[in-house]
C-alpha cells in the first residue's frame, strides 16, 4: 500500500487520467487510485476496490496489471477479450457443450474464456456482489464459477456472491451456445456490483466478444480428406480407390463417410456423394498463449431435406469438433429460392489478401435465383471474412462457384494464384492440336465414356456414348456459341474476383475445359471441369479428363500436369466421370477437407 | 395386392397419366393435332421402341435425378442424346399423348421444357406448328424461350415476322433473344435498330443477348459471320450506349458485350468510357479489361 500522502488534486487527476485510458471502462469507486492504493486517506484501511479482469491483451492469461486492466472494458483490433461459442462435445456425450448448464470436463473448461473477480480487500462481512450480463437471449451466454476445482453455472438471476467469495476472489468462465448472428454482433458486457444493503461499495464491468465461425481456406494446412463412399455402389468405388491411392502417396489421412448408413440413406438412390455440398468445414478460436485455442467446426448445409447432412451432427461432432446449423423456416420467395445454391460448393473463400487477412467468402446468389437468406445473414454476421461477395451463377445449371474458380498456393509475395475455368483456352487448345496435325481433328475425345450410366451397369441400355471427334466438337455451332456465352459470364466473375483481390493477370491461371447447355440456357462442364479440384498442400487432385492420347498420354492430363508443375503443384487425376462428372460435378464436389486452425488465426486483429 | 389388381391399377394409372398432352390444348388446335396424330400413329407402328424410350426417361426418375448435383429433374440432355429420330415421339408426348406415368409438378415442368428445347434444337420444320402454338399460348418464360428459339432456327418468313411483331413483354423478350439464331439476313439489322430505339429495358437486354449469340465468332468465325463489320460496329455502339443508360440491365448487357467481343466492341467501350459518368466507369473499365485481354490472346 502506498502510505505516502499525496495532494488531493494529483490523486484526482491521476484517477481521471487512468479511467480515461480505460476508455469507457468500469466506474471506479471514488477515492481509489488505479493500483488500488488508498489515495488521500491516510492511516485508514483502503476502501474496497471492485475489479473484474479478462484477457484483454490476448496473451492467453488473465492478469491484474497492464493492458488486461486498462482495456478490460473495450474492444478493438489490438485489445479486448474473446470468448468461444462452445459448440463442440468434449465429453462425447452427444450434447454440444454450450447447450447445457455444466462444464463437461477439463477439455470443456479450456473452452471457457476466463474472467477473474480480483480479491477485494477490506470488505465488510455483509457485503454481497451481483453479476449481470448484457447479452442476447439467443444464443445463450452462460457464466460458470470454479470452487475447489469444480465448475458450476452461476444463476445470474438469483445468485449473489458472498463477502467471502469476493474477498478470496473468483475465477469465472464464459461461453456462448452459438456464434454471432444478424441480431447479435457477439459482444457481451459482464458487470459486477458490490453493495452493502442499499449502499454501493463499488462496481466494474468487462467487455468480451464471441469468436466467429471462420471458413477454412483451401490453402490452410490439411489434416484429413473426406469422401462419401457406399459399399458396392457401382462406379463410386473407382473414385474412392483413386483417392485412397493418391492420399496414401501424399501421406494424407483419408476418411470415407458411409453414404449408405440407414440414418441418411435415401431410399432407392444410394449415397449422396456430394461431400463438398452438405458441409462446410471451418474453425473458431480465442487467444491461447503461444497459439490460438479453439476447435474445428462444421457448418451444416441449410437445406433441411439433405439427409446425409445428419452425419455432421452424429459423426463429426466430438472433442474439439463443433457444429453449427442455421436455416430459414420459410423462404421469403419460394419461387426464387434454389436449394442447389445452399450447397457449399457454392461457398468458397478467396485466400488472404490485403484488407482480408482471413480471406473473403464468395457465393452464388442473385435475386432471381437465390440461396437461403439465413445462411447469408449468418455468414455476414461473422464479419471477419465478409461481407460475402455475391456473384451471378444463374447461368450454371447447378449454380455453384466451385464450378469456375479455385486457388493454389505458389511461391510469390501473395502466396497464391486463382484458377479459373476457361472454355476459351480449351477451344484454343483443340484448335492448336488440329493446326499442328490435321489428323488430331479425327481423334476421339471421351472414348469409352458414357452419359447417365457407366459401361456394364445394369441400366447400361439407357446410356449414351460420350465419344466424339475433336473436329465435330469444334464444328458444333451451338456448342461453340454456348461456350462463347459462358466464357463471357466467366470473364465477368473473373473480373469481379480479380478486382476484389487485386490480382494481376499473371496471377490467374486459365484451366481449359468446354461447357455445354443442360437446359434453359444453363450450363455445366462438358469436358471434366478440372478447376473443380481437391487441394491440400502442394497436391491437387483433378478429374481424369478422358481426352485423347497423344504421344502415349492423355494430352489434357499432360497439359494440366505441366501447368501445375510450373507452379510447384503436383497434379493427380482421379476417375470420377460416371459418379460425378456425368451428374454435373467433379472432384471438389465429391470431397471435403478438414483443415487446421491457422497459426495466424488471430481473427480478433481484423478491424471489422 | 393381388397381381391382377396391381396390373389393373398400373394400367389405369398409365391411362390417366397419358390422357392429357403436356402443353395447353389451345396450342394444338385440331388442324395441328389431326395430321400430327396420323403421322405419329404410322410412325409408332413402325418403330414403337423410339416412343418407349421417350416415355421412360431416366431424368424423371427420382432415384436418378436426386443423385445429380443439381438434384432436380432434367431431361434435355437425355432427349438430345436420342437424336433426330426422337422428334415425332417427342412431339407426340408434348402435343398428344403426354407421359404414361404420374409426375410431380417439377417433373412435369422439366419434361415439358426438355421436350420443347430438344424439339426446338433439332430445327425440323415438322415441329413448327407445335412450337407456334406454344409460343402463342404459354406464359412460362423458359418455354417461351424454347419455342421462340425453335421458330428462329428454321426462321420461315411467317415465323420471323411473328417473332419481330411480338408485343406482350414475355413473348417479346423470348423472340428478341431467339432472333440471333435466325439465318435470315434481315434479322441482324432489325435487331440492331430495335436495340438502338427500344424503350423497354428487358427488351433491350434480350435483343443484346440475341445479337451476341448470332454474332458468335466461335460458332461462325470470319466470313461465316452473320453480321458484317459496319453492322457489328453499330451493334457494339448501341450495346454500350444501352449499358450506360440501363443500370438494371448491365449484367445482361455486359455478358452480351463480352460474348460479341472483338475490336468493334472494345472500340465502343473505349468510346463510351471517354465521357462516362463516375458511376459507370468501374463497370466499363472491367469490360474494357476483359475485352482487351481476350484480344491479346
Amino acid at each position: 500500500m502506498d502510505a505516502t500522502p499525496r495532494p488531493r488534486w494529483l490523486t484526482a487527476a491521476l484517477a481521471v487520467l487512468l479511467v480515461g485510458c480505460a476508455e469507457d471502462a468500469a466506474t471506479s469507486p471514488s477515492g481509489l487510485t488505479a493500483d488500488g492504493g488508498a489515495g488521500d486517506v491516510v492511516d485508514a484501511p483502503a476502501a474496497p476496490r471492485v475489479r473484474l479482469l479478462v484477457d484483454a491483451d490476448r496473451d492467453g492469461t488473465v492478469s491484474d496489471t497492464g493492458a488486461d486492466v486498462t482495456f478490460r472494458a473495450s474492444w478493438d483490433a489490438t485489445h479486448g477479450a474473446v470468448f468461444l461459442a462452445n459448440v463442440d462435445d468434449d465429453d462425447d456425450d452427444d450434447a454440444l457443450d454450450g447447450a447445457d448448464d455444466v462444464v463437461n470436463g477439463e477439455e470443456d473448461a479450456r473452452d471457457l474464456a476466463r474472467v477473474r473477480v480480483a480479491p477485494i480487500a477490506n470488505l465488510a462481512d455483509d457485503a454481497t456482489g451481483r453479476l449481470t450480463l448484457t447479452a442476447p437471449s439467443t444464443p445463450a451466454v452462460r457464466v460458470f464459477r470454479i470452487d475447489d476445482g469444480v465448475w458450476r453455472r452461476v444463476d445470474l438471476e438469483a445468485e449473489t456472491l458472498s463477502a467471502a467469495d469476493l474477498r478470496a476472489g473468483l475465477e469465472l468462465g464464459i461461453e456462448a451456445s452459438d456464434f454471432p448472428t444478424a441480431e447479435w454482433a457477439g459482444e457481451v458486457t459482464l458487470a459486477l456490483a458490490v453493495t452493502r444493503g442499499a449502499e454501493s461499495v463499488g462496481d466494474d464491468r468487462v467487455v468480451l466478444r464471441a469468436a466467429p465461425f471462420v471458413v477454412s481456406t483451401s490453402l490452410d494446412e490439411t489434416d484429413l480428406v473426406y469422401a462419401t463412399a457406399g459399399a458396392g455402389v457401382f462406379s463410386l468405388g473407382r473414385f474412392i480407390n483413386d483417392l485412397d491411392a493418391i492420399t496414401v502417396e501424399d501421406e494424407m489421412p483419408f476418411e470415407t463417410i458411409d453414404g449408405l448408413d440407414p440414418d441418411w440413406r435415401e431410399r432407392n438412390f444410394g449415397p449422396d456423394v456430394w461431400t463438398q455440398d452438405y458441409m462446410e468445414l471451418g474453425w473458431t478460436a480465442m487467444p491461447g498463449g503461444a497459439a490460438p485455442h479453439g476447435m474445428n467446426v462444421v457448418l451444416r448445409t441449410p437445406n433441411p431435406t439433405r439427409r446425409i447432412a445428419a452425419w455432421t451432427r452424429r459423426e463429426f461432432v466430438g472433442p474439439g469438433r463443433g457444429y453449427v446449423w442455421h436455416h430459414s423456416q420459410r423462404y421469403p420467395s419460394a419461387r426464387a429460392h434454389d436449394p442447389s445454391l445452399d450447397s457449399f460448393g457454392n461457398l468458397e473463400v478467396i485466400p488472404p489478401y490485403a484488407g482480408h487477412p482471413f480471406g473473403r467468402l464468395f457465393h452464388g446468389n442473385v435475386a432471381a435465383r437465390s440461396s437461403d437468406p439465413e445462411l447469408r445473414e449468418f455468414l455476414n454476421a461473422q464479419r471477419v471474412q465478409g461481407p460475402v461477395l455475391e456473384l451471378d451463377t444463374s447461368w450454371l445449371h447447378v449454380g455453384h462457384v466451385d464450378e469456375f474458380a479455385s486457388f493454389i498456393p505458389v511461391d510469390s509475395p501473395r502466396g497464391w494464384k486463382m484458377l479459373i475455368a476457361s472454355p476459351r483456352a480449351a477451344r484454343a487448345q483443340l484448335q492448336a492440336l488440329v493446326a499442328a496435325d490435321p489428323a488430331n481433328g479425327e481423334r476421339v475425345m471421351f472414348e469409352g465414356q458414357r452419359w447417365f450410366y457407366p459401361q456394364d451397369h445394369p441400366m447400361e441400355g439407357r446410356t449414351y456414348p460420350a465419344a466424339r471427334t475433336v473436329n465435330s466438337i469444334l464444328a458444333d455451332e451451338e456448342l461453340m456459341a454456348f461456350n462463347q456465352g459462358d466464357q463471357a459470364h466467366i470473364d465477368l466473375v473473373r473480373e469481379a474476383l480479380q478486382t476484389e483481390a487485386g490480382l494481376r493477370d499473371d496471377e490467374v491461371i486459365e484451366i481449359p475445359f468446354l461447357m455445354w447447355e443442360i437446359e434453359n440456357g444453363q450450363g455445366a462442364a462438358y469436358m471434366p471441369g478440372s478447376v473443380n479440384l481437391l487441394l491440400y498442400g502442394r497436391s491437387a487432385t483433378m478429374p481424369r479428363p478422358h481426352a485423347f492420347a497423344l504421344n502415349g498420354a492423355d494430352f489434357m492430363e499432360t497439359h494440366l500436369r505441366d501447368m501445375m508443375r510450373a507452379e510447384g503443384i503436383t497434379a493427380h487425376f482421379a476417375e470420377q466421370w460416371d459418379i460425378l462428372h456425368a451428374n454435373e460435378g467433379e472432384v471438389h464436389c465429391g470431397t471435403n477437407a478438414l483443415r487446421r486452425i491457422p497459426a495466424r488465426g488471430a481473427w480478433w486483429e481484423v478491424t471489422r | 395386392m393381388r397381381p391382377t389388381l396391381a396390373i389393373l391399377s398400373v394400367l389405369l394409372l398409365a391411362a390417366t397419366a397419358s390422357a392429357s398432352p403436356l402443353i395447353d390444348s389451345r396450342a394444338v388446335p385440331a388442324e395441328v393435332s389431326r395430321p400430327l396424330a396420323a403421322t405419329v400413329r404410322a410412325d409408332r407402328a413402325r418403330r414403337p421402341e423410339a416412343y418407349q424410350r421417350v416415355a421412360d426417361l431416366e431424368g424423371l426418375r427420382p432415384e436418378f435425378y436426386r443423385r445429380t448435383r443439381a438434384g432436380r429433374p432434367s431431361v434435355a440432355l437425355e432427349l438430345r442424346a436420342m437424336g433426330p429420330s426422337a422428334l415425332l415421339p417427342m412431339l407426340d408426348a408434348l402435343a398428344l399423348s403426354g407421359y404414361p406415368r404420374d409426375l410431380s409438378d417439377a417433373e412435369r415442368a422439366a419434361l415439358r421444357l426438355g421436350l420443347l428445347e430438344t424439339v426446338s434444337n433439332l430445327g425440323d420444320p415438322r415441329a413448327l406448328p407445335v412450337l407456334r402454338g406454344v409460343f402463342a399460348t404459354t406464359a412460362e418464360p423458359s418455354e417461351l424461350r424454347a419455342a421462340a428459339r425453335g421458330l428462329a432456327r428454321v426462321c420461315q418468313e411467317r415465323d420471323r415476322r411473328a417473332l419481330m411483331a411480338a408485343t406482350a413483354a414475355p413473348q417479346r423478350a423470348a423472340a428478341a433473344g431467339a432472333l440471333g439464331l435466325c439465318p435470315s439476313p434481315e434479322a441482324p439489322p432489325w435487331m440492331v435498330a430495335q436495340l438502338e430505339t427500344t424503350s423497354d429495358p428487358a427488351h433491350a437486354a434480350a435483343l443484346a443477348a440475341g445479337l451476341a449469340e448470332g454474332a458468335s465468332s466461335w460458332a461462325r468465325p470470319g466470313a461465316r459471320s452473320r453480321m458484317d463489320a459496319p453492322l457489328r460496329a453499330r451493334a457494339a455502339r448501341a450495346l454500350v450506349r444501352r449499358w450506360r443508360e440501363l443500370p438494371a440491365q448491365r449484367a445482361a448487357l455486359g455478358v452480351a458485350a463480352l460474348t460479341m467481343g472483338g475490336a468493334e466492341v472494345l472500340a465502343a467501350v473505349r468510346e463510351g468510357l471517354r465521357d462516362a459518368p463516375a458511376e459507370a466507369r468501374p463497370g466499363l473499365t472491367a469490360l474494357e479489361r476483359s475485352l482487351a485481354r481476350d484480344l491479346r490472346r
